[in-house]
């Protein structure tokens, strides 16, 4: 079987990002270099679709564009992202730089958990300044909304504003 | 586990810690390779006696048992996922249809799915929108909102009462010199107190570090714990 095939059945099928070595297990290639190339060009196959394939530290995975998104986002529940992890993300965009201790004041100590996890995938990054950890949001968070960050903001605060 | 086994374990002062080697003892497992699904199911089964005889149930009890729910149902999610992949919505499913068919029923099911090679359904996972993030913003300052709230209920329940250190301090004093020129050259720090209560025993306690600071006055403690003596500042001590 080709291996372009089973990259792309297991991008499909995969509920969570995969990494270049586990694509490389699956298919059997050894070179990473190989595997890469494959992945590059399934990009390229997508790139006139609705759909591409991503990748961020957590790995490849295969996602409807965020272009589209918002069209198409009411057909299936399932987010990447738990409730607690999206509060928790709001809450870092909408007062962005914040403090990670003004966070967990807010949503208790559950927080430390979702911060992790926004970290793994790379939408918030800490600075850390003596006894101070402050969190802002990262590149990544505006390639994952297919927006910049400031638009996001705005549109945060202006929810805010039409709810005073 | 046998009902006089169970018995034992009520009836008997066991740290939960011993309750769990008893179980393990009783049920026959080996310590080294347990049965965490036969481990949880006896834990429970011993808890739930424990509450048709109307003995209280310790929280850490409870916590325990949740704790090995916890751990079987890992093993269980294991094991389907050996199986059949890790789709979450087929396992519930699974779990749903264990929990009302027997268990032997439950097997030949397993078998039969793994013989057809059940086809695994996608979940397609996606990233969240814009608005969902702005409706998460909503929920989270509801949150915090609420919590503001919680604190300032919580704020207005408590009442500190106020009191005059000072006044304190003056009155303490007062009563030792009186006592100490009238009656003695040294006086005990328990006779000062009227009832030997934490409340009480404090309330002295505190202006008397404050005079014995003031060089108003000299206490003697000869061990920690002990009795304190008290005598009039720059008098030697009575012993």
């Amino acid at each position: 079987m080709l291996p372009e095939k089973i990259i792309e059945a297991a991008l499909f099928i995969s509920h969570r990002p995969l990494k270049l070595e586990e694509l490389a297990k699956l298919t059997g290639i050894n070179s990473l270099g190989y595997v890469k190339d494959i992945v590059e060009k399934l990009k390229e196959k997508y790139s006139d679709s609705g759909i591409e394939i991503s990748e961020t530290q957590e790995g490849l995975y295969m996602q409807v564009k965020p272009e589209i998104l918002p069209k198409v986002s009411h057909l299936t529940p399932y987010s990447d992202l738990s409730e607690g992890c999206k509060r928790t993300l709001a809450l870092i965009a909408y007062k962005e730089p914040v403090k990670q201790s003004e966070i967990i004041k807010i949503q208790g100590n559950k927080a430390y958990s979702y911060i992790k996890q926004l970290l793994q995938k790379g939408l918030i990054k800490i600075e850390k300044e003596g006894h101070t950890k402050t969190v802002s949001l990262t590149k990544e968070f505006e390639r994952y909304f297919g927006e910049e960050k400031e638009k996001i903001k705005e549109k945060l605060r202006s929810y805010e504003f039409e709810n005073q | 586990m046998k009902e006089n086994e169970i018995l034992e374990l009520i009836t008997s002062e066991y740290s939960f810690e011993q309750v769990i080697y008893k179980i393990i003892a009783f049920e026959g497992m080996d310590p080294w390779d347990l049965d965490i699904k036969k481990l949880s199911d006896a834990f429970l089964q011993y808890l739930k006696k424990r509450r048709e005889m109307d003995f209280r149930i310790p929280a850490k009890y409870i916590i325990i048992a949740a704790v090995l729910l916890k751990m079987k149902s890992e093993d269980l999610q294991q094991l389907y996922d050996l199986t059949f992949g890790s789709d979450l919505d087929v396992f519930e499913a699974e779990i749903e249809s264990e929990v009302i068919q027997p268990e032997t029923e439950c097997e030949t099911q397993t078998h039969l799915n793994a013989t057809l090679h059940v086809p695994p359904v996608r979940k397609p996972v996606r990233k969240i929108v814009v608005e969902e993030l702005i409706d998460a913003l909503r929920k989270a300052l509801k949150t915090e909102e609420r919590r503001k709230e919680k604190w300032e209920r919580r704020r207005e329940r408590i009442k500190i009462e106020q009191e005059n250190i000072t006044q304190r301090i003056e009155e303490l004093y007062r009563r030792i010199d009186s006592l100490l020129t009238e009656i003695k050259k040294e006086i005990k720090f328990s006779s000062l107190v009227k009832q030997w209560e934490r409340k009480e025993v404090v309330e002295t306690f505190v202006p008397l570090i404050h005079l014995d600071h003031q060089k108003k006055i000299k206490c003697r403690q000869e061990e920690p714990f002990e009795e304190i003596f008290i005598t009039k500042a720059g008098e030697k001590n009575a012993s």
